[in-house]
Protein backbone atom coordinates (compact mmCIF):
# COMPACT_ATOMS: atom_id res chain seq x y z
CA UNK A 1 0.00 0.00 0.00
CA UNK A 2 1.39 3.76 -0.70
CA UNK A 3 1.55 5.53 2.07
CA UNK A 4 -0.53 7.97 2.30
CA UNK A 5 -1.48 10.87 4.77
CA UNK A 6 -4.59 10.14 7.16
CA UNK A 7 -6.97 13.12 7.92
CA UNK A 8 -6.94 15.36 5.32
CA UNK A 9 -9.63 17.87 4.31
CA UNK A 10 -11.85 17.72 1.44
CA UNK A 11 -14.40 20.87 0.79
CA UNK A 12 -17.35 21.24 -0.96
CA UNK A 13 -18.74 23.72 -3.37
CA UNK A 14 -22.04 24.30 -5.34
CA UNK A 15 -19.80 22.29 -8.28
CA UNK A 16 -16.54 21.43 -6.74
CA UNK A 17 -14.92 18.50 -4.98
CA UNK A 18 -11.23 20.15 -3.12
CA UNK A 19 -9.06 17.30 -2.19
CA UNK A 20 -4.94 17.01 -1.30
CA UNK A 21 -3.19 16.85 -4.23
CA UNK A 22 -1.53 13.28 -4.55
CA UNK A 23 -0.82 10.01 -6.45
CA UNK A 24 -3.87 10.14 -8.55
CA UNK A 25 -2.64 13.72 -9.66
CA UNK A 26 1.00 12.71 -11.07
CA UNK A 27 0.24 12.63 -14.73
CA UNK A 28 -2.50 15.70 -15.39
CA UNK A 29 -0.06 17.79 -13.12
CA UNK A 30 2.90 16.80 -14.73
CA UNK A 31 1.45 17.90 -18.01
CA UNK A 32 0.28 21.55 -16.49
CA UNK A 33 3.45 21.82 -14.96
CA UNK A 34 5.20 22.04 -18.38
CA UNK A 35 2.68 24.15 -19.62
CA UNK A 36 3.51 28.05 -20.51
CA UNK A 37 0.66 29.33 -18.69
CA UNK A 38 2.78 28.44 -15.52
CA UNK A 39 5.40 30.79 -16.03
CA UNK A 40 3.49 33.48 -13.43
CA UNK A 41 4.47 30.60 -10.94
CA UNK A 42 7.78 29.86 -11.28
CA UNK A 43 7.42 27.50 -14.13
CA UNK A 44 7.29 26.34 -16.60
CA UNK A 45 9.37 22.97 -15.85
CA UNK A 46 10.84 20.11 -17.67
CA UNK A 47 9.42 16.84 -17.52
CA UNK A 48 11.78 16.06 -14.54
CA UNK A 49 11.60 18.89 -12.57
CA UNK A 50 8.05 18.90 -12.90
CA UNK A 51 7.64 15.39 -11.12
CA UNK A 52 10.38 16.95 -8.40
CA UNK A 53 7.51 19.82 -8.17
CA UNK A 54 5.06 17.25 -7.60
CA UNK A 55 6.65 15.49 -4.90
CA UNK A 56 7.38 18.91 -3.12
CA UNK A 57 3.78 20.00 -3.30
CA UNK A 58 2.97 16.67 -2.04
CA UNK A 59 5.32 16.85 1.26
CA UNK A 60 4.39 20.30 1.96
CA UNK A 61 0.98 18.37 3.28
CA UNK A 62 3.37 16.23 5.67
CA UNK A 63 5.32 19.18 6.23
CA UNK A 64 2.79 21.89 6.87
CA UNK A 65 -0.22 19.94 7.98
CA UNK A 66 -1.81 22.14 5.16
CA UNK A 67 -1.16 22.57 1.09
CA UNK A 68 -2.56 22.66 -1.96
CA UNK A 69 -6.23 21.35 -3.04
CA UNK A 70 -6.96 19.59 -6.58
CA UNK A 71 -9.67 20.88 -7.84
CA UNK A 72 -12.39 18.09 -9.21
CA UNK A 73 -15.58 18.50 -10.77
CA UNK A 74 -18.06 16.93 -7.91
CA UNK A 75 -18.40 13.23 -8.16
CA UNK A 76 -15.25 12.73 -10.16
CA UNK A 77 -11.82 12.55 -8.92
CA UNK A 78 -10.04 14.38 -12.05
CA UNK A 79 -8.56 17.42 -11.30
CA UNK A 80 -9.38 20.44 -13.22
CA UNK A 81 -6.55 22.72 -11.28
CA UNK A 82 -5.02 23.53 -7.73
CA UNK A 83 -5.90 26.07 -4.97
CA UNK A 84 -4.60 26.13 -1.23
CA UNK A 85 -2.20 27.34 0.88
CA UNK A 86 1.47 27.62 0.58
CA UNK A 87 4.03 28.25 2.96
CA UNK A 88 7.64 27.69 1.47
CA UNK A 89 11.25 28.39 1.91
CA UNK A 90 11.65 31.94 2.65
CA UNK A 91 7.88 33.00 2.91
CA UNK A 92 6.96 35.01 5.93
CA UNK A 93 3.28 34.33 6.11
CA UNK A 94 0.82 32.08 4.72
CA UNK A 95 -0.09 32.03 0.81
CA UNK A 96 -3.50 31.29 -1.03
CA UNK A 97 -2.93 30.00 -4.63
CA UNK A 98 -4.42 29.06 -7.32
CA UNK A 99 -4.36 27.44 -10.97
CA UNK A 100 -6.39 26.19 -13.42
CA UNK A 101 -5.06 23.22 -15.73
CA UNK A 102 -6.07 23.95 -19.10
CA UNK A 103 -6.73 27.26 -20.56
CA UNK A 104 -10.19 25.53 -22.20
CA UNK A 105 -11.49 25.82 -18.28
CA UNK A 106 -10.35 29.48 -17.74
CA UNK A 107 -13.19 31.81 -17.20
CA UNK A 108 -15.69 29.83 -15.55
CA UNK A 109 -15.51 30.90 -12.26
CA UNK A 110 -14.13 27.64 -10.44
CA UNK A 111 -10.73 28.87 -9.50
CA UNK A 112 -12.95 31.99 -7.43
CA UNK A 113 -15.13 29.02 -6.01
CA UNK A 114 -12.42 27.02 -5.00
CA UNK A 115 -10.81 29.90 -3.81
CA UNK A 116 -13.10 31.20 -1.54
CA UNK A 117 -13.86 27.92 -0.03
CA UNK A 118 -10.37 27.21 0.90
CA UNK A 119 -10.26 30.91 2.10
CA UNK A 120 -13.39 30.02 4.63
CA UNK A 121 -11.53 26.87 5.73
CA UNK A 122 -7.86 28.45 6.60
CA UNK A 123 -9.99 31.31 8.67
CA UNK A 124 -12.58 28.93 9.79
CA UNK A 125 -10.65 25.53 10.48
CA UNK A 126 -7.28 26.77 10.62
CA UNK A 127 -7.84 29.56 12.16
CA UNK A 128 -5.40 32.33 10.34
CA UNK A 129 -6.06 35.43 10.75
CA UNK A 130 -4.69 37.05 7.26
CA UNK A 131 -3.65 35.54 3.75
CA UNK A 132 -2.19 36.62 0.68
CA UNK A 133 -1.73 35.84 -3.08
CA UNK A 134 1.63 36.62 -4.33
CA UNK A 135 1.23 37.66 -7.89
CA UNK A 136 3.77 38.51 -11.01
CA UNK A 137 2.44 41.79 -11.75
CA UNK A 138 2.24 40.62 -15.70
CA UNK A 139 -0.53 37.93 -14.66
CA UNK A 140 -3.85 40.09 -15.56
CA UNK A 141 -6.31 37.03 -15.13
CA UNK A 142 -5.08 36.23 -11.66
CA UNK A 143 -4.91 40.08 -10.79
CA UNK A 144 -8.26 40.22 -11.38
CA UNK A 145 -9.62 37.11 -9.94
CA UNK A 146 -7.90 38.82 -6.67
CA UNK A 147 -9.93 42.31 -6.49
CA UNK A 148 -12.90 39.64 -7.14
CA UNK A 149 -11.91 38.23 -4.45
CA UNK A 150 -11.51 41.36 -2.26
CA UNK A 151 -7.98 41.64 -2.17
CA UNK A 152 -6.26 44.77 -2.13
CA UNK A 153 -2.59 45.38 -2.98
CA UNK A 154 -0.56 45.47 0.45
CA UNK A 155 2.89 47.38 -0.74
CA UNK A 156 4.34 46.86 3.18
CA UNK A 157 4.21 42.82 2.78
CA UNK A 158 7.51 40.90 3.16
CA UNK A 159 8.14 38.81 0.65
CA UNK A 160 11.44 36.29 -0.12
CA UNK A 161 14.35 37.76 -0.01
CA UNK A 162 15.44 36.19 -3.43
CA UNK A 163 15.93 37.85 -6.64
CA UNK A 164 13.61 36.11 -8.78
CA UNK A 165 10.64 37.49 -6.45
CA UNK A 166 11.66 41.30 -7.28
CA UNK A 167 8.50 43.18 -8.23
CA UNK A 168 5.84 40.53 -7.48
CA UNK A 169 2.62 42.01 -6.12
CA UNK A 170 1.18 41.15 -2.71
CA UNK A 171 -2.57 41.29 -2.78
CA UNK A 172 -3.85 41.17 0.61
CA UNK A 173 -7.38 38.97 1.12
CA UNK A 174 -10.22 40.40 3.81
CA UNK A 175 -9.23 38.98 6.73
CA UNK A 176 -12.18 36.98 8.89
CA UNK A 177 -13.79 39.84 10.27
CA UNK A 178 -15.07 41.21 7.00
CA UNK A 179 -15.90 37.88 5.36
CA UNK A 180 -18.16 37.20 8.63
CA UNK B 1 -0.05 20.96 12.82
CA UNK B 2 1.97 18.11 10.66
CA UNK B 3 0.00 15.43 9.38
CA UNK B 4 2.02 11.92 9.54
CA UNK B 5 2.21 9.07 6.74
CA UNK B 6 1.47 5.73 8.06
CA UNK B 7 5.41 4.32 7.56
CA UNK B 8 6.43 2.05 10.08
CA UNK B 9 9.93 3.02 11.21
CA UNK B 10 13.11 1.43 11.53
CA UNK B 11 15.59 1.54 14.43
CA UNK B 12 19.07 0.31 14.96
CA UNK B 13 21.21 0.98 17.99
CA UNK B 14 21.73 4.26 17.80
CA UNK B 15 18.98 6.05 15.53
CA UNK B 16 15.29 5.81 14.58
CA UNK B 17 14.78 5.50 10.90
CA UNK B 18 11.47 7.41 9.95
CA UNK B 19 9.23 9.31 7.14
CA UNK B 20 11.19 12.87 7.10
CA UNK B 21 8.97 15.80 8.20
CA UNK B 22 8.93 18.94 9.36
CA UNK B 23 11.23 18.05 12.69
CA UNK B 24 13.92 17.47 10.54
CA UNK B 25 13.41 20.74 8.06
CA UNK B 26 15.87 22.82 10.17
CA UNK B 27 18.94 20.89 10.31
CA UNK B 28 18.27 19.92 6.64
CA UNK B 29 17.65 23.21 5.22
CA UNK B 30 21.22 23.66 7.40
CA UNK B 31 22.74 21.27 5.06
CA UNK B 32 20.82 22.05 1.93
CA UNK B 33 22.72 25.80 2.31
CA UNK B 34 26.41 24.75 2.98
CA UNK B 35 29.07 23.38 0.72
CA UNK B 36 29.05 20.17 2.60
CA UNK B 37 25.53 19.52 0.31
CA UNK B 38 27.63 19.98 -3.06
CA UNK B 39 26.69 16.19 -4.15
CA UNK B 40 23.20 17.09 -3.62
CA UNK B 41 22.63 19.93 -5.55
CA UNK B 42 23.65 22.37 -3.47
CA UNK B 43 24.50 25.06 -1.51
CA UNK B 44 21.77 26.43 -2.75
CA UNK B 45 19.54 29.17 -1.25
CA UNK B 46 16.62 28.33 1.36
CA UNK B 47 13.82 28.52 -1.43
CA UNK B 48 15.51 26.09 -2.95
CA UNK B 49 16.21 23.77 -0.49
CA UNK B 50 12.73 23.84 1.19
CA UNK B 51 11.48 22.68 -2.43
CA UNK B 52 14.23 19.89 -2.45
CA UNK B 53 13.35 19.01 1.47
CA UNK B 54 9.74 18.72 0.30
CA UNK B 55 10.09 16.94 -2.44
CA UNK B 56 12.46 13.86 -0.14
CA UNK B 57 8.68 13.86 1.61
CA UNK B 58 6.44 14.06 -1.14
CA UNK B 59 8.40 11.22 -3.06
CA UNK B 60 7.20 8.65 -0.48
CA UNK B 61 3.40 9.38 -1.07
CA UNK B 62 4.07 9.44 -4.89
CA UNK B 63 6.72 6.61 -4.79
CA UNK B 64 6.11 4.49 -1.99
CA UNK B 65 9.13 4.43 -0.63
CA UNK B 66 11.67 7.01 -0.23
CA UNK B 67 14.31 8.66 2.02
CA UNK B 68 14.44 8.15 5.54
CA UNK B 69 15.43 10.41 8.22
CA UNK B 70 18.31 9.33 10.88
CA UNK B 71 17.57 10.81 14.37
CA UNK B 72 19.48 9.91 17.15
CA UNK B 73 17.69 8.52 19.98
CA UNK B 74 19.54 9.65 22.82
CA UNK B 75 19.27 13.46 21.58
CA UNK B 76 16.59 13.64 19.01
CA UNK B 77 18.99 15.22 16.58
CA UNK B 78 18.93 14.88 12.89
CA UNK B 79 21.78 13.55 11.94
CA UNK B 80 20.96 12.59 7.93
CA UNK B 81 18.86 10.64 5.62
CA UNK B 82 19.53 7.68 4.33
CA UNK B 83 16.84 5.58 1.54
CA UNK B 84 15.86 5.18 -2.21
CA UNK B 85 15.78 8.72 -3.83
CA UNK B 86 13.67 8.44 -7.33
CA UNK B 87 13.34 11.46 -9.76
CA UNK B 88 11.89 11.31 -12.75
CA UNK B 89 14.98 10.79 -15.14
CA UNK B 90 16.17 8.02 -12.74
CA UNK B 91 15.50 4.92 -14.32
CA UNK B 92 15.49 2.99 -10.59
CA UNK B 93 15.10 3.79 -7.28
CA UNK B 94 18.81 5.03 -5.96
CA UNK B 95 20.00 4.26 -2.11
CA UNK B 96 21.01 7.85 -1.11
CA UNK B 97 22.06 8.98 1.85
CA UNK B 98 23.63 12.22 3.69
CA UNK B 99 24.76 13.40 7.46
CA UNK B 100 23.55 16.88 7.90
CA UNK B 101 26.52 18.25 9.74
CA UNK B 102 30.10 17.50 9.63
CA UNK B 103 30.20 16.94 13.55
CA UNK B 104 28.12 13.67 12.76
CA UNK B 105 30.85 12.23 10.57
CA UNK B 106 33.26 9.72 11.45
CA UNK B 107 31.01 7.86 13.81
CA UNK B 108 30.04 4.97 11.91
CA UNK B 109 25.98 6.72 11.52
CA UNK B 110 25.23 6.61 8.03
CA UNK B 111 26.66 2.78 7.71
CA UNK B 112 24.35 2.40 10.21
CA UNK B 113 21.38 3.97 8.93
CA UNK B 114 22.30 2.68 5.19
CA UNK B 115 22.61 -0.95 6.75
CA UNK B 116 19.15 -0.96 8.17
CA UNK B 117 17.06 0.59 5.26
CA UNK B 118 19.06 -1.60 3.05
CA UNK B 119 18.23 -4.97 4.96
CA UNK B 120 14.75 -3.27 4.96
CA UNK B 121 14.42 -3.20 1.15
CA UNK B 122 15.38 -6.49 -0.06
CA UNK B 123 14.07 -8.79 3.36
CA UNK B 124 10.43 -6.44 3.95
CA UNK B 125 10.46 -4.66 -0.15
CA UNK B 126 11.78 -7.88 -1.62
CA UNK B 127 13.94 -5.50 -3.98
CA UNK B 128 16.76 -7.55 -5.57
CA UNK B 129 19.43 -4.97 -5.53
CA UNK B 130 19.70 -1.74 -5.62
CA UNK B 131 22.47 1.17 -6.62
CA UNK B 132 23.73 4.30 -5.35
CA UNK B 133 25.14 6.86 -7.69
CA UNK B 134 28.18 8.58 -6.40
CA UNK B 135 30.34 11.08 -7.40
CA UNK B 136 33.72 10.21 -8.56
CA UNK B 137 34.92 13.28 -6.23
CA UNK B 138 33.07 12.10 -3.22
CA UNK B 139 35.32 9.95 -1.63
CA UNK B 140 33.15 10.09 1.50
CA UNK B 141 31.03 7.94 0.27
CA UNK B 142 32.99 5.50 -1.71
CA UNK B 143 34.55 4.19 0.71
CA UNK B 144 31.00 3.65 2.56
CA UNK B 145 29.69 2.35 -0.56
CA UNK B 146 32.60 -0.10 -0.50
CA UNK B 147 32.69 -0.94 3.21
CA UNK B 148 28.16 -1.85 2.77
CA UNK B 149 29.18 -4.38 0.30
CA UNK B 150 28.21 -2.75 -2.97
CA UNK B 151 30.20 -3.18 -6.45
CA UNK B 152 31.04 -1.18 -9.30
CA UNK B 153 28.63 -1.47 -12.04
CA UNK B 154 29.79 -0.98 -15.13
CA UNK B 155 26.94 -2.37 -17.17
CA UNK B 156 24.25 0.37 -15.91
CA UNK B 157 26.20 3.70 -15.86
CA UNK B 158 24.86 6.35 -13.64
CA UNK B 159 22.57 8.42 -15.34
CA UNK B 160 24.08 11.94 -13.24
CA UNK B 161 27.27 13.17 -14.36
CA UNK B 162 30.92 12.27 -13.21
CA UNK B 163 28.84 9.34 -10.71
CA UNK B 164 29.83 6.02 -11.09
CA UNK B 165 27.25 3.06 -10.14
CA UNK B 166 27.68 1.23 -7.19
CA UNK B 167 24.90 -1.69 -6.61
CA UNK B 168 24.05 -3.25 -3.19
CA UNK B 169 22.95 -7.18 -3.75
CA UNK B 170 21.20 -9.11 -0.89
CA UNK B 171 23.66 -10.53 1.82
CA UNK B 172 25.03 -13.83 0.03
CA UNK B 173 23.66 -12.84 -3.35
CA UNK B 174 25.75 -14.01 -6.83
CA UNK B 175 25.96 -10.55 -8.40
Amino acid sequence: MTPHLADTPVLETDRLTLRAIGLQDVDASVVYLQDPRTVYMGGPWSAADAFDHLCSLVGHWAIQGFGLFAICHKGTDVAIGDCGLLRQGGYSEIELGWGIWSAELEGQGYVREAAEAVRVYAYRTLGLSTLVSYIDPDNARSIALAKRLGCSLDTDARLPDLPEWDGTLTYRHPGPEALA
Amino acid sequence: MTLSLNVPQLETNRLILRVPGAADMPAMLAFLGEDRAEFYGGPMNEHDAWHKFSAYVGQWMLRGYGMYSAVLKDSGDTVGMAGPFHPSHFDEPEMSWLLTDAKFEGRGLAAEACQAVIAHLFSTLGWANVVSYIDKANHGSRKLAERLGAQLDTDRPSPVPNCDSYRHYPQGAVA
